[in-house]
């Protein structure tokens, strides 16, 4: 019962503590609508591919033919780039120059005579289609090879519907983050990482205060007063994160798919390894000035290795390498992954390493408190 | 106040009695009762083998200069610190073997101000006074009190950051007595404060003594602590060098007491023998124009030494009496002041 009302004091106060608070939830908002905007370029979605038509025309080639129209199918379901036959070269071709189609293409019978006319305007979608169309020519050529020499293989590779004519991970908007949608989760978990100094300030100002002491005085266990700090600062943490979360969900439009549930776990745990490291060093280091310094010198670091100022992909094969130690990696992609592709499989492992270094602290924090008092 | 005593199933002596008209209670041998406990801090030993019993009803002082080891003996009866060696009970409990039962029976008034600032007044009385098991309407009833007898009702909602330091040191109190706890330690409680808020302290430990609390009072202010306590105990480097009334005390240095008269006239008009014939007179001692006058500690006489000048027709220029306080006993007893 103590544990609770140590608990229920810790979030009355912290509540109270408005400059707290507008750090916590104002500063990762207006991060994300900053760097949201600022980074919105550096973000591959950004480029809307819903609105590439492309006319053809159908050569005397009946086999190409087909293959192509399987293509276009391929194509339009990844990207949903529109193609439509014409039997007019003429229309097709008047089309490119009004300006209504990306590109036209000419199939003959030979694919290696395939004519693609372009519209300068839409250069960069005529350029993929054109580089699509590379990569269906070559894909046609090496299956004509092989009806020449080996005509039996023809039925199984004319059946694998799944020709791989785009890297889908690479261009498919639907599974990349906008720079807000990325900047909604990086700036959240970033800013969790300040929760260190809610964690660190409770203990501190318990110890500078003498209250530790005095409600130690009282019928309450260490452990109780420990817990009920610590848990006390997570509900804290985790009612501006909720904030935080449905603003930029509902006001900014940020993606945070459609597990949200299991993205707070994850926020929880990070919540506990934060307030708990906050503790830690709170009774690990004495100086006041000095425990801050190693803070906000940690933070920063495990912040850019999570990718929480920019995309680590971005950042070099070193850093890449080195993020692995950061805990923010994984819980950013973690997060990154349940969004975008309901993928489940670093979940664990990053609640996991949130939970260890949070048992640290908190086993630093009792050893000290139980050698000390508060 | 008023007092349970379910809490307390372990006594010596089944003597029920009526305890302020309210609480039914039994009585025990020593309500706090060291025993040659001793606590080191590394190299510097705080408390050595130190002894003490204090009684139920008691207003109990523990005198000594800063650092003579009275608030490490408050933080291990209060269970904050373990002791090295030794042991002690409160309430014929072990604070070792069972601390939680020591800690249910106290309010501690601790020598920092340990309030929240950015709790009310009657917040912070709650949440010290909840610690204790108080729920719902008896904990607003029991802060409120708290509150009314410091002298602080009138601001229950407001915040501590804008009191002054005469006031947090009453909510400092009021948050260790809303519970009603059987021993109320206060350290140094009027530490830093201007006098009418020390007197507003001073009578409200009399008061929360007259209505059934034991006080343990720490203080290096001796005129505090003569002027409240009944018992007194004096530490220097973590020992108990004295203890007792403050008759007691004084008398450990001297059993006399010496009256100065200054007089205008001069002095072969005294006659010696008629001054020591008055009661308690042991020494007389006559140079230039004043007559020093030692009587037995016990006995008083200094109405009858002036009335002996005044019916001798000779003028007093002045008198002065000195009785010894128990500063002068520190100092005789340890060779230094207390508040050096």
């Amino acid at each position: 019962m103590n544990m609770i009302r140590i608990m229920a004091k810790e979030f009355k106060q912290t509540m109270r503590d408005w400059k707290a608070n507008t750090m916590m939830i104002l500063f990762p908002i207006v991060l994300i609508i900053i760097l949201g905007a600022a980074f919105s370029g550096a973000f591959g979605n950004e480029i809307d591919l819903s609105g590439i038509k492309v006319q053809y025309t159908a050569g005397s080639s009946q086999a190409l033919k087909e293959s192509f129209q399987a293509f276009t199918e391929e194509i339009g379901r990844e990207l949903s780039i529109t193609f439509e036959e014409t039997a007019d070269e003429a229309e097709g071709m008047k089309n490119i120059q009004d300006g209504e189609y990306s590109a036209f293409i000419q199939l003959e019978g030979d694919p290696d005579e395939i004519k693609i006319y372009k519209n300068a305007r839409y250069d960069f979608d005529a350029n993929l289609v054109e580089s699509m169309l590379r990569t269906f020519v070559e894909r046609y050529d090496a299956i004509a090879a092989i009806a020449r020499s080996n005509p039996a293989m023809l039925q199984e590779i004319m059946s694998d519907t799944a020709m791989d004519f785009v890297e889908i991970e690479a261009l498919d908007k639907k599974k990349q983050p906008g720079s807000l949608d990325y900047y909604a989760v990086s700036m959240l978990t970033l800013i969790l990482m300040y929760a260190s100094i809610t964690g660190f300030s409770g203990i501190k100002s318990e110890q500078n205060g003498k209250t530790g002491s005095r409600i130690l005085c009282g019928p309450v266990r260490k452990f109780e007063f420990l817990v009920g700090k610590v848990v006390g600062g997570i509900t804290v943490t985790l009612v501006q994160a909720a904030i935080v979360i449905l603003f930029s969900k509902s006001v900014l439009k940020a993606n945070w798919g459609n597990d949200l549930l299991t993205i707070f776990m994850l926020i929880i745990t990070e919540a506990l390894m934060t307030i708990s490291m906050g503790a830690g060093v709170a009774f690990l280091i004495k100086s006041e000035g000095a425990a801050q310094a190693v803070l906000n010198g940690i933070i920063p670091v495990v912040v850019l290795l999570g990718g929480g100022y920019v995309p680590i992909t971005q950042m070099g094969e070193a850093i890449v390498r080195i993020s692995v130690i950061s805990p923010l990696r994984w819980l950013n992609t973690a997060i990154f992954r349940i969004i975008y592709d309901a993928d489940y499989s670093l979940v664990l492992s990053a609640a996991l390493i949130n939970l260890a270094v949070a048992a640290v602290f908190i086993a630093v924090s009792a050893i000290c408190a139980k050698k000390e008092g508060v | 106040m008023s007092y349970e005593s379910d809490d307390f199933p372990y006594y010596r002596q089944a003597i029920t009695f009526f305890y302020n008209g309210a609480m039914k209670g039994v009585l025990w041998m020593h309500i706090v009762k060291i025993e040659e406990v001793t606590k080191n801090f590394g190299e510097l030993t705080a408390v050595d083998r130190m002894s003490l019993q204090i009684e139920e009803g008691e207003i109990f002082g523990l005198l000594g200069p800063n650092g003579a080891g009275k608030s490490t003996v408050i933080n291990m009866i209060t269970g904050l610190f373990r002791m090295d060696k030794g042991d002690i009970f409160v309430l014929d409990k072990s604070v070792n073997k069972d601390p939680m039962f020591t800690k249910r029976n106290i309010g501690i008034v601790p020598q920092d101000i340990a309030i929240y600032e950015d709790l009310t007044s009657l917040e912070n009385v709650k949440f010290f006074a909840g610690l204790y098991g108080l729920r719902g309407k008896k904990l607003s009833a029991a802060a409120e009190e708290a509150l009314e007898f410091t002298g602080l009702s009138d601001q229950a909602k407001a915040f501590p950051k804008t009191f002054s330091g005469g006031m947090k040191r009453r909510l400092n109190i009021a948050c260790a007595i809303a519970h009603k706890p059987k021993i109320i330690i206060m350290d140094e409680p009027t530490v830093g404060i201007d006098p009418q808020s020390r007197n507003h302290i001073l009578q409200s430990v009399k008061k929360l003594n007259q209505s059934g609390s034991t006080i343990i009072y720490t203080s290096h202010y001796m005129e505090e602590v003569e002027e409240i306590c009944t018992r007194i105990a004096i530490m220097d480097h973590g020992k108990v060098i004295a203890q007792g009334t403050k008759e007691e005390l004084k008398a450990l240095i001297t059993d006399t007491n010496v009256v100065w008269v200054t007089i205008e006239d001069s002095v072969s008009r005294i006659e010696e023998s008629k001054i020591k014939e008055i009661p308690g007179v042991i020494h007389l001692d006559i140079t230039d124009s004043t007559i020093k006058i030692t009587s037995a500690r016990e006995v008083k006489n200094l109405g009858k030494i002036i009335q002996y000048f005044i019916g001798s027709g000779i003028s007093i220029k002045s008198v002065e009496s000195k009785i010894p306080d128990l500063e002068t006993v520190f100092l005789s007893l340890t060779g230094r002041r207390l508040r050096d």
